[in-house]
């Protein structure tokens, strides 16, 4: 693999341990990554059309992979799922559900919007290492996508 | 079931014409009398020696009655009984038994045989000790039929068939009654409604619950126009499955009272051929009303049993998560962030708590409802204002209650729970670097009073003024709580036959948690 820059990994996790974990898991990941972290799908929207808090934020520079809860305060997962799949800019971002729910009617909807992935969370913490840095490995080192752009609103 | 007479089963004036008609031929005069009141039904040839003499004298009627009397005990189901009377006439009797009932009795006679001439002298000597007309009582004599003993054998074999076909008939006619006596108490005992109908929707028809429903007998009229109120075939109509003979049963909403029936449509077949068509018809409204009922409850319980697993799944797996990061950790020697992971560790496990004694909480409302009991609403928000003195004072909170506020019948501890909750929830959702003011009061509104728990904290967008009463929803996940809170002032409010909303034109203006109770 040729050396590029950190890949950035968005993190939408309303519960703030379990964001703590995530980060934590992947601190020793061999892909060099950044994590950013937000608590609710407001939030993340935000973040990625650079609007509200993060209207600061080039709009151009997006995460190269998403990690999102679907139960979360505001607008939920599947809300931000279907609007990110919704938007042919930026239809090509992975967006991997990761969530405590097993529950078949949300594995369901969140394919039924378009999620790359599904994950629940493991309750043992080396296990989430393991599932969390295979998950790079594959998102970041060798799945490949195409992330246009977006225009400012 | 009605004891009918015989003359209520058939019609008589057909047999009076064939009784006539073998008298004519063979000259046997006939009657039939009833079993129980001694009518005469049918009578043609009878003797002016018994009618104009015997019977009509009381001392000599002795021996007419001694005859109908041995007639009437020696009478059996298919057999002729034939009696002599005292005066030499024969009588025979023949039952006309229906349903295992003597109902009539068919007399042959009287008569004399061949061979047994009467006694003139007998009769003369009679006619005196009646004073009866001599000579008219000797022509009325001489007027008797007089019979070979062959001749009165196949008399009586042709009225004992007579007298079972008239029984048949009869029964027959009885069967029909029963039925229909049958039917009838099954349309009225029956709680639906039923109608029949021809092939062309003519109501021919309505049991009595049906002309009440519907105001009035509408037998003749079109089917879908007085039981639905539509100008046009029903579009549901299943005459042509009914038509076709099968019994077709299912379930529709008119349009004309909004209510809901399950109806059972059978072919009926009519004496002619023709076939009829049966409603049966049960209002199922309720029933309905019930089932949606259920299967909402069902919905509610699925997605609490859902919230529930994942709300208590978090924390478990913050728990264990951080159990084994705290491992990983020793292992490698680092020792920094081990403190900080424990009490992660032990705020998940308060969190759990917390949730299972809410829930525990949610579950009573509902089960322990208090009597309820008339109180004071302003000493009562003093009290929860009391009671949160610490958060308040901690937070830097404010409470105001409006003065003397009217006496409300209810469950005192249930709406002192709803007034902690939504001052609680005003002081978690206050805003930053401000002071949070809270006020308690009471307004008029179309003639009901409304009490509210007003604030200038965050307030809440439009779009989420529905769900933040939702089981476990929460606007913000820092700050604290779990999402029972306002379920539960739902649930306690619902309890009492009220109704809770929140007002406020969005976020930095505050709220108002209003609610009322019937």
């Amino acid at each position: 693999m040729k050396n590029r820059e950190p890949m950035r990994i968005l993190l939408v996790e309303d519960n703030i341990d379990h964001a703590e974990m995530v980060i934590r898991c992947l601190e020793d990941a061999p892909v060099a990554h950044t994590v950013v972290h937000v608590e609710d799908g407001e939030a993340a929207l935000d973040y990625l059309y650079a609007r509200g808090a993060f209207g600061h934020r080039d709009s151009s520079d997006l995460p190269h992979l998403m990690l999102m809860d679907l139960r979360m305060p505001k607008v939920n997962g599947l809300e931000v799922l279907a609007q990110i799949k919704g938007n042919d800019q930026l239809r090509a971002l992975p967006v991997v559900i990761l969530t405590t729910s097993n529950a078949e009617t949300d594995i369901a909807q969140a394919y039924a919007n378009h999620a790359n992935s599904y994950l629940t969370k493991p309750a043992d913490f080396a296990e989430l290492g393991r599932m969390l840095k295979d998950l790079l490995a594959f998102w970041l080192n060798w799945n490949r996508t195409i992330v246009m752009p977006l225009h400012p609103e | 079931m009605k004891q009918y007479k015989l003359s209520e089963l058939i019609d008589l004036s057909t047999i009076q014409q064939l009784a006539e008609a073998h008298y004519d031929i063979s000259g046997m005069p006939i009657g039939i009398i009833d079993a129980f009141d001694g009518a005469v039904l049918v009578g043609v040839g009878w003797q002016d020696i018994c009618t104009q003499f015997h019977r009509a004298n009381p001392a000599s009627l002795k021996a007419c009655n001694d005859s109908d009397n041995y007639i009437k005990n020696h009478l059996a189901e298919g057999e002729a009984c034939r009696y002599r009377c005292k005066n030499g006439l024969w009588d025979i009797g023949v039952p006309i038994m229906v349903a295992q009932r003597h109902l009539a009795t068919l007399f042959l006679g009287q008569f004399f045989y061949e061979g047994e001439t009467p006694d003139r002298d007998y009769f003369v000597r009679q006619a005196q000790q009646y004073k009866f007309d001599l000579t008219k009582y000797l022509a009325a004599l001489d007027r008797v039929p007089v019979f070979t003993k062959k001749k009165v054998d196949s008399i009586i074999t042709y009225n004992k068939s007579f007298s079972k076909f008239i029984a048949q008939h009869a029964e027959r006619s009885l069967r029909d009654l029963e039925s229909k006596a049958r039917y009838q108490a099954i349309v009225e005992a029956f709680d639906g409604l039923i109608y029949i109908c021809s092939p062309d929707y003519r109501i021919e028809f309505m049991s009595g619950k049906l002309v009440e429903r519907t105001q009035g007998d509408a037998v003749g009229e079109l089917c879908y126009k007085a039981l639905h109120d539509l100008d046009s075939v029903c579009p549901w109509c299943v005459n042509d499955r009914v038509f076709a003979g099968e019994t077709v049963r299912w379930e529709v909403q008119s349009p004309k009272d909004g209510r809901w029936y399950y109806v059972v449509n059978v072919p009926i077949r009519n004496p002619d051929g023709s076939l009829s068509k049966q409603a049966m018809i049960l209002d199922i409204t309720d029933r309905k009303r019930m089932e949606n009922e259920l299967q909402n409850k069902n919905r509610e319980l699925e997605s609490f049993t859902y919230t529930v697993s994942h709300d208590l799944k978090s924390p478990l797996i913050t728990i264990r998560g951080f159990a084994g990061a705290i491992c990983a950790d020793l292992e490698a020697g680092r020792g920094d962030r081990v403190e900080k992971d424990l009490m992660r560790i032990g705020h998940a496990a308060d969190k759990m708590m917390t949730l299972l004694d809410d829930l525990l909480q949610l579950s009573r409302i509902g089960r322990v409802i208090n009597p309820l009991e008339s109180v004071d609403m302003t000493s009562l928000a003093n009290e929860v204002v009391d009671s949160l003195s610490a958060i308040l004072q901690e937070s830097g909170t404010q409470v105001s209650v409006q003065p003397e506020m009217p006496k409300v019948s209810c469950d005192r501890q249930r709406i002192s729970e709803v007034l902690q909750n939504l001052v609680e929830n005003a002081v978690q959702y206050r805003k930053e670097q401000s002071e949070q003011q809270i006020h308690i009061g009471l307004r008029e509104e179309g003639g009901r009073q409304v009490f509210f728990v007003q604030d200038n904290g965050v307030g809440i967008a439009p779009e989420h003024h529905q769900h933040i009463f939702d089981l476990f929803n929460r606007l913000n996940a820092k700050v604290p709580g779990n999402g029972i809170g306002l379920s539960l002032v739902k649930r306690i409010i619902e309890e009492h036959g009220g109704r809770v909303w929140v007002e406020s034109e969005g976020v930095g203006t505050g709220s108002t948690f209003c609610f009322l109770i019937s």
